[in-house]
């Protein structure tokens, strides 16, 4: 059966009464879901699972209806990350950069346009190459060795100069920060405890979802409290509505941003948080005219799209090879499971309405998600017309509450809190948080893979450059330090293009 | 008939909830990890056929509480709820793994009343469908030849039951565990993918979640390491033991509860569990979780439990892990 | 003065961070990188950065609003997780909110109807709602 045949009889599954009201009902709760601090798609997901069962719904609409909450709560979240400068999850740190500065200029309901527009750019180009190239794509990822991810991180990390303000040592001390905190917790490679100080709360790690809530939030209402800033919107050019002008300047962002995070959400081990970080980082290496952290629409753009992008991709190596690709889809393989629905590469033969049906859902819920959002970006923006003094202890209160309910332990508070400490001294003297935050997230993907390459050469530092992946991305990384110092701010669009 | 069946099962029930005088109010099942892995499907599906089949009545919450493996929450147990009769907290070979090396604190397996289990997966050895390694002793004569031309990949850190199942082979094959060329991933799903990408030769894994890539014939698996074999898509794979070497790995998952809970409340979950492992229903449900049977509750499973730790801390204190 | 402290600072964290790594105990060499070498090269940028900045500091210009505000908030925080547990989770948050909403120029009274207000909602909405237990006080509540 070929592609476009067996995605019609998808939207055949989809498209019924049943399944379009679930799709829909997935991605409004999605949203709203999505948008509480620290409960993610993943917590999303993993709730309504049992009512899944408990309603009795056929596999097909169960996965439909989480397919549309796992859109909607990566959308959800952006409202206080664009609005607000408070991100709730890891993966919209850098929806923050430019969305926050469109937000104080009056443009919030724009932004949060763009940041939909975007999502749906991602959302749907990605479903497409799915629909297409989900076997090769899987195969291609796969072939990704060790020696290959070092590679991409140290163009990651190449990439995350262009974060530098201010004195570039205060870069490296943020980054070196960012990677001691990630080194707290058990160490894969031998089992030996590394900065936990004895705690068994430490052995696993600090929470992603704890670091980025003390870091961006708890930080974030210090100082407004303090009135060092002040979340004060401007009057002026509010109800300034997103042009089609401004979309399609866009547009080259967005497509580049949708194969860079496609990409690395197919990629096991990479998600949504390092795919918007490198779509944000080559986006303004890329166009930055000094325009980029000051509110342009593409530094939005991009990272947004990109999110959407490796949610979709993430998806790939579980339909393709039953292969979970982050935490949420995790949890949706665990749903397969329960429905005795194996996963895999015989999924597409044995239970095409469920393979399909999902597949076409995807698009439904991509365009739902769009269609639910665009007319209430306004109300969103009226969010900031609360009282600080509601708004605020609200937030943080919801922050709090996010953390434990998932945690369940007050030290994880004890934790955030202590992040949220550390944030506001380094913001006061002068230590950017951004580059902490990638450090973190791309510290243990290097350094485990390095580890794993070394073990596989056994200790020989020339499987390092021994792919030619590797060697192609070694190269943009000079490329990407390189380039800068000797005064050509421009990189052609292609150059990264072969990264993603 | 049927009425006197239904009939006697009700005095029976009534006599039991009379004789136990313990009816669980508020249960919570804990699950000691984040949502999605193995302790939380243990949790969710264990709570809802409990409820379904009506052996609890109130319906059963199940709590996350991520961290190190179940540490986390066995502290927290020994804390805040040692006597709290409502709760169960789900367990698996991999806590007995880590409390066996003093991971889990300042507590021991002798800590906390261990209720039973609800069922097992098995160790496997899986290689890719093209890989060189036909057989069990194919991999131990390479291994016995040069234990690092071997790639082992898996989706634990060193010392966890991931890499103890490929220990327990070389042990066996009479090589010394610690020459192995382990490699380290985020998961069993990472660790998979590096197998079918070519970067890793053997992964030692769970039967549930290798099942896919083997009915699609993306992989070979050389062993199970379970005493029979297991049935299903696993009927044609030789046991590890059929092959002369000794490796047992079943991943029992199960439950306990908090030490001081009272002995009425001991004798309520176990009763339910064993009730649960007779029923046909939920001996549907946990096939397709992709789980074996492993009926053992009570004073049976408070020993094993016991016995299975006592004898990872001698490995363990063997291969030098021992704190 | 500041850039100078941090700098300090810094270098401190990277000397401990250098230490620590090498008390790791590793029973055996599972990988011949190991667990080391990362901390080490880390703390070694800590130390080389944290000179640096001693070595030629920049202005830095601190400025603090209205602290005691921020560390009312602060203080909130901390006490927050040690009183979740006993006094139940809308106790808790009614007092975290108070103690916040007053930091940000309420007055009492609104205050006091807005935290209390604010943790019910939370407590419905994550509790009942959402199934995510939150520990209730000695009240049930």
């Amino acid at each position: 059966m070929d592609a476009f045949a067996a995605l019609l009889t998808g939207f055949q599954v989809a498209l019924t009464p049943l399944n379009l009201a679930v799709a829909f009902a997935g991605v409004a709760l999605g949203t709203a879901i999505g948008a509480l601090p620290g409960i993610g798609p993943i917590n999303a997901v993993a709730l309504l699972l049992p009512l899944c069962f408990a309603l009795k719904l056929p596999p097909e609409t169960a996965l439909i209806l989480l397919a549309g909450l796992y859109y909607g709560s990566g959308y959800g979240g952006r409202i206080s990350s664009i609005l607000l400068n408070i991100p709730g999850d890891p993966g919209l740190v850098m929806t923050t950069l430019d969305g926050y500065p469109l937000a104080k200029s009056g443009r919030g309901a724009a932004a949060l346009a763009i940041s939909g527009i975007g999502s749906f750019v991602g959302g749907t180009s990605a479903v497409i190459l799915m629909t297409f190239l989900a076997v090769p794509l899987t195969r291609l990822a796969l072939s990704f060795g060790p020696a290959d991810y070092v590679a991409l991180m140290v163009l990651s990390f190449a990439l995350l100069g262009t974060m530098s303000e201010g004195k570039a040592v205060k870069t490296w001390i943020a980054v070196a920060l960012g990677l001691l905190l990630a080194m707290v917790g058990i160490d894969g490679g031998t089992g030996v405890e590394r900065f936990t100080f004895g705690s068994l709360e430490l052995l696993g790690g600090i929470d992603f979802t704890s670091l980025t809530i003390g870091l961006f939030a708890v930080a974030e209402i210090l100082f407004l409290a303090e009135g060092m800033i002040s979340g004060v919107v401007s009057r002026t050019g509010s109800g300034a509505r997103l042009t089609f002008r401004e979309i399609i300047y866009c547009i080259p962002a967005m497509l580049r941003a949708t194969g860079l995070g496609f990409f690395l959400g197919v990629l096991p081990g990479t998600g949504a948080s390092v795919a918007s970080a490198m779509a944000y980082t080559a986006e303004k290496r890329i166009s930055d005219k000094g325009t980029f952290g000051k509110g342009d629409m593409r530094g939005l753009a991009a990272p947004e799209t990109a999110d959407n992008a490796a949610q979709t991709g993430s998806m790939v190596p579980m339909l393709a090879l039953g292969i979970p690709g982050s935490g949420t889809t995790a949890v949706m393989l665990g749903a397969f499971m329960m429905y005795s629905i194996t996963p895999g590469p015989l999924l597409f033969t044995q239970r095409p309405e469920v393979a399909w049906g999902l597949i076409a859902s995807m698009y439904i819920g991509n365009l739902m998600l769009l269609v639910l959002n665009l007319p209430l970006v306004g109300l969103f923006a009226r969010l900031l017309l609360v009282p600080a003094w509601i708004l605020y202890p609200g937030i943080l209160a919801l922050s709090y509450a996010g953390v434990y309910a998932v945690s369940n332990s007050a030290f994880e508070l004890i934790i955030t809190t202590g992040i949220g400490v550390l944030a506001y001294i380094l913001r006061k003297v002068g230590i950017p948080l951004i580059p902490l935050m990638l450090a973190f997230v791309l510290a243990r993907l290097l350094e485990d893979n390095f580890r794993r390459a070394l073990s596989l050469s056994d200790g020989g530092y020339e499987i390092l450059f021994s792919t030619p992946t590797s060697i192609v991305l070694w190269l943009l990384a000079i490329v990407a330090i390189g380039l800068p110092l000797i005064r050509k701010p421009k990189l052609h669009p292609a150059v990264i293009g072969e990264a993603g | 008939m049927r009425t006197t069946i239904a009939t006697c099962c009700a005095l029976l029930l009534s006599a039991t909830v009379h004789a136990q005088d313990f009816q669980p109010q508020n249960p919570e099942c804990i699950a000691p990890a984040a949502p999605g892995g193995g302790f939380d499907l243990t949790c969710r599906l264990t709570s809802r056929m409990l409820n379904e089949t009506g052996l609890v009545g109130p319906s059963i919450r199940t709590t996350n509480m991520p961290g190190g493996i179940g540490a986390v929450a066995y502290n927290n147990i020994q804390a805040q709820r040692a006597a709290d009769a409502n709760v169960i907290v789900a367990v698996s070979t991999g806590s007995w793994v880590n409390l066996a090396q003093g991971k889990f604190g300042r507590f021991s397996e002798s800590d906390v009343r261990w209720l039973g289990a609800i069922g097992a997966d098995y160790g496997v050895l899986a290689v890719r469908k093209d890989s060189r390694f036909k057989t069990l002793a194919d991999v131990v004569e390479a291994l016995k030849k040069d234990p690092t031309s071997v790639k082992v990949g898996a989706g634990g850190t060193v010392g966890s039951q991931d890499w103890m199942k490929p220990a327990l082979v070389l042990k066996a094959a009479g090589v010394d565990p610690r020459k192995m060329r382990y490699l380290a991933y985020e998961g069993g799903g990472e660790a998979i993918g590096a197998l079918l990408g070519g970067h890793i030769d053997l992964f030692p894994g769970d039967a549930s979640e290798v099942r896919g890539q083997l009915e699609a014939g993306e992989i070979r698996l050389l062993a199970t390491f379970s005493d029979k074999r297991l049935p299903g898509a696993f009927a044609q794979v030789p046991t590890a033991k059929e092959q002369g070497y000794d490796v047992q790995w079943p991943i029992v998952r199960g439950f306990y509860t908090p030490p001081k809970a009272s002995e009425a409340s001991y004798t309520y979950w176990t009763g339910v569990l064993t009730k649960l492992n007779a029923d046909p229903r939920w001996q549907k449900a946990r096939g397709e979780q992709g789980l074996f049977e492993f009926n053992m509750v009570g004073a049976e499973f408070d020993a094993f439990a016991k016995k299975r730790t006592a004898d990872f801390r001698t490995l363990a204190a063997e291969v030098g892990l021992a704190k | 003065m500041v850039d100078r402290l941090v700098g300090l600072i810094c270098a401190l964290l990277g000397a401990g961070a250098i230490w620590h790594a090498q008390t790791l105990h590793v029973p055996f060499a599972a990988d011949p990188v190991g667990p080391r070498v990362f901390p080490t090269i880390t703390g070694g940028v800590l130390i080389l950065g944290g000179c640096i900045l001693m070595l030629r500091p920049g202005p830095v210009a601190m400025e603090f609003g209205t602290w005691p505000r921020a560390l009312a908030v602060l203080v909130a925080s901390l006490i927050y997780p040690l009183l979740l547990l006993p006094i139940g989770f809308i106790a808790a948050t009614a007092m975290l909110c108070f103690v916040a909403a007053l930091a940000f120029h309420a007055r009492p009274l609104p205050a006091a109807v807005s935290a209390v207000g604010t943790a019910i909602v939370f407590f419905v909405l994550l509790d009942k709602m959402l199934d995510l237990p939150l520990p209730r006080g000695p009240l049930g509540i």
